[in-house]
């Protein structure tokens, strides 16, 4: 029963995860330009952790595709080989104004409605 | 798995799944570097592939290309992989046709299939142990199909086939290896 309840629980932060992960992968790139170890770190550090840190790697290629991203090749701060950064292009700034416009009016509304109401004894009133 | 079968496993899967020669070195680049800032880090490759590493090889294929242009891409390599066999059967034989005959093509269709299945589980293994491993499964199955369905030829492929085979495969043959001639410049460097 409790294994149950944790299963759906993490496939329930898996989907919302999977609905922001690109808000915060643009957010993080706003930031500064970053490499796909440093998001892995960040979104950790974050609280977000990642059921595998490669997962942002599709996603970022898509942003890539869609001119959201662009990336370029620099040297790696701890050395070592050039690292592939990611920086925002301005399609990808006005996306991420959209995206935190949509996730506040979302958020909003769900975060009163979990907060607001309070749990039934499960007894019918008349 | 080791960050080198890691690495070995995704090349083959992007291989066989149309990613061009250029793209490919790129992400391996860039996954070869994650696997080695995440080791520093004291995290394992499987923190990283997550616990099927193709599927995270698949996921990152779709999103890089396309279906339909990995699809184009691997069906006229495939006509060019054809091409080349039908090619080197007829001038090692130095003959203008080449008779197919159920056991040779049981042999040739066993062999790219364990070929295929291997790399894309556990990534190539050099050429040499490749065709051993597709040697070892593709001989017996083509002395059995000979012994069941006889020598008599199911068709003759002309020599002239193999031009038009090789033909739609030539530019993206010629573009992955011009990838790696620029690629090894930049490696040296």
């Amino acid at each position: 029963m409790t294994k149950g309840r944790q299963t759906t629980g993490d496939q329930r932060r898996s989907q919302l995860l999977r609905g922001v992960l690109d808000l915060c992968l643009l957010s993080l790139i706003a930031e500064r330009p970053r490499y796909g170890f440093e998001f892995a770190e960040a979104l950790a550090a974050g609280g977000l952790e990642l059921v595998s840190d490669g997962s942002i790697y599709p996603l970022l290629t898509r942003m890539e595709r869609a001119g959201l991203i662009s990336s370029y090749r620099a040297p790696s701060p701890t050395g070592g080989a050039p690292r592939k950064y990611y920086r925002l292009t301005e399609a990808g700034q006005a996306e991420l104004g959209r995206g935190r416009a949509d996730w506040h009016a979302f958020a909003g509304p769900v975060g009163r409605i979990l907060t607001a109401t309070t749990p039934s004894t499960g007894e019918t009133m008349p | 798995m080791t960050n080198a079968q890691i690495l070995a496993a995704c090349r083959s899967n992007w291989e066989y799944r149309g990613i061009d020669d250029a793209s490919m070195r790129e992400m391996l680049d860039e996954l070869s570097a994650h696997l080695e800032d995440a080791e520093a880090a004291g995290r394992t490759g499987q923190d990283v592939v997550g616990h099927d590493v193709r599927t995270f090889a698949a996921a990152w294929a779709r999103a890089r290309a396309p279906l339909p242009r990995r699809l184009l891409r691997m069906a006229c390599l495939g006509s060019f992989v054809l091409g080349c066999l039908l090619l080197l059967a007829c001038l090692s034989r130095w003959t203008t046709e080449t008779a197919l005959t159920p056991g040779k093509i049981a042999f040739w269709v066993v062999l790219g299939v364990a070929t295929v299945v291997w790399e894309l589980r556990r990534g190539s293994l050099g050429m040499l142990r490749s065709w051993a491993i597709g040697l070892c499964a593709a001989l017996p199955v083509a002395l059995l199909t000979g012994r069941l369905a006889g020598e008599a030829p199911v068709f003759t492929a002309p020599l002239w086939v193999a031009p038009l085979l090789l033909l739609p495969g030539l530019p993206y043959a010629f573009a992955d290896v011009r990838a790696r001639r620029n690629a090894a410049p930049a490696v040296q460097a």
